[in-house]
């Protein structure tokens, strides 16, 4: 039964994966592509500073409204 | 000081009217004056899980329109001194009554109960904006379901731009048998996608379905969601109650049924 609770294991962490980046396009306004984008051309930017590969920049999108 | 409290959820069916029926006698037995209004014009449901069915003479949109006054309307529960519903209408829809028309209902219900529980309709059009003109505070119902989560989201921001300050989230129907199994999200997954304090969090117990049944709430009473329904209402209260571990609270109470059982057959 090892497959099983190999499976069983993995569906409420693909919910979660699955919910958080769907949250970030709702809340965002954003494609899932264009958050690819933004990831990459971060990535781009960052790279011209530092000597690092893709997986080890890690961006976290947090847009702050202005309080009225 | 009252308040006036919206439940809310954005999707249907994760268990508002359930909760508000819940939170309302919870409140009543602690002795509070609580008045619970069903906003869903068209789709009137609250007066079935209160049981109250048979006692609608006037509805929210008569009172709206002046044909009756308040106190005519108000349908007094006789199992708790203190808890009065005021029934939605079933014969007209959501563009009967305004924000500004709500507004005035809460305010004037304001001066005579303590809480003012507001059971909201699913979605984001008229009924949920009715319902939330008058709200100082929001709880918002969800289960640990990708949709019910997003629709949550969606919810959490709309009160926002009404500027309810107060928000917080009761995640319903949980199953810790499936969460220890890691088929379902926990408690602690769901605030950390939606990011706003719990008020609480209730099993999924068939004793919920039972109870709407026979139209008796169970919020107080000895089954594991009466009891976690009664918890929130003292967080509500602002009493500080700690958000026990479910799954080990649901070992106890396994561990002291099975003891109960053995008892009866007296084997202990």
């Amino acid at each position: 039964m090892m497959w099983r609770t190999h499976r069983e294991e993995k569906s409420r962490g693909i919910a979660k994966e699955r919910i958080q980046s769907t949250l970030l396009s709702d809340r965002t306004d954003c494609t899932p592509e264009m958050l690819e984008q933004i990831d990459r051309e971060i990535f781009q930017v960052v790279r011209r500073y530092f000597d690092i590969k893709p997986e080890e920049l890690h961006v976290r999108l947090e847009i702050v409204k202005n309080q009225k | 000081m009252s308040e006036v409290i919206v439940i809310t959820s954005g999707k249907g069916g994760v268990g508002k009217t359930t909760a508000t029926a819940n939170l309302g006698t919870g409140l009543a037995r602690m002795g509070r004056k609580v008045v619970l209004v069903d906003t869903d014009i068209g789709l009137r449901n609250l007066d079935v899980v209160m049981g109250l069915e048979n006692r609608i003479i006037y509805n929210l949109v008569d009172v709206v329109e002046g044909n009756c006054r308040m106190k005519q309307a108000l349908i007094r529960d006789k199992r708790y001194p203190n808890l009065y519903l005021l029934p939605s209408a079933q014969t007209r829809d959501k563009s009967a009554v305004t924000p500004q028309q709500m507004v005035k209902l809460t305010n004037s219900l304001r001066e005579s109960f303590e809480y003012v529980l507001l059971d909201c309709p699913a979605g984001i059009e008229q009924g949920f904006q009715n319902a939330v003109a008058g709200a100082d505070r929001a709880i918002v119902v969800t289960t640990p379901e990708v949709s019910a989560i997003r629709d949550a989201d969606r919810i959490i921001g709309l009160l926002e731009e009404h500027a309810i300050g107060d928000i917080q989230l009761l995640v319903n129907r949980v199953r810790t048998d499936m969460i220890r199994k890691g088929n379902m999200m926990s408690i602690e997954d769901v605030v950390e996608i939606l990011a706003i304090p719990l008020i609480g969090a209730v099993v999924d117990d068939e004793n919920v379905v039972i109870s709407t049944n026979q139209g008796e709430p169970l919020a107080g009473n000895d089954s594991r969601a009466g009891q976690e329904f009664f918890q929130i209402c003292r967080r509500i209260e602002g009493e500080e109650v700690p958000i026990g571990d479910l799954e080990r609270e649901e070992h106890l109470f396994a561990r002291i049924a099975s003891f109960f059982r053995r008892s009866e057959r007296g084997v202990v």
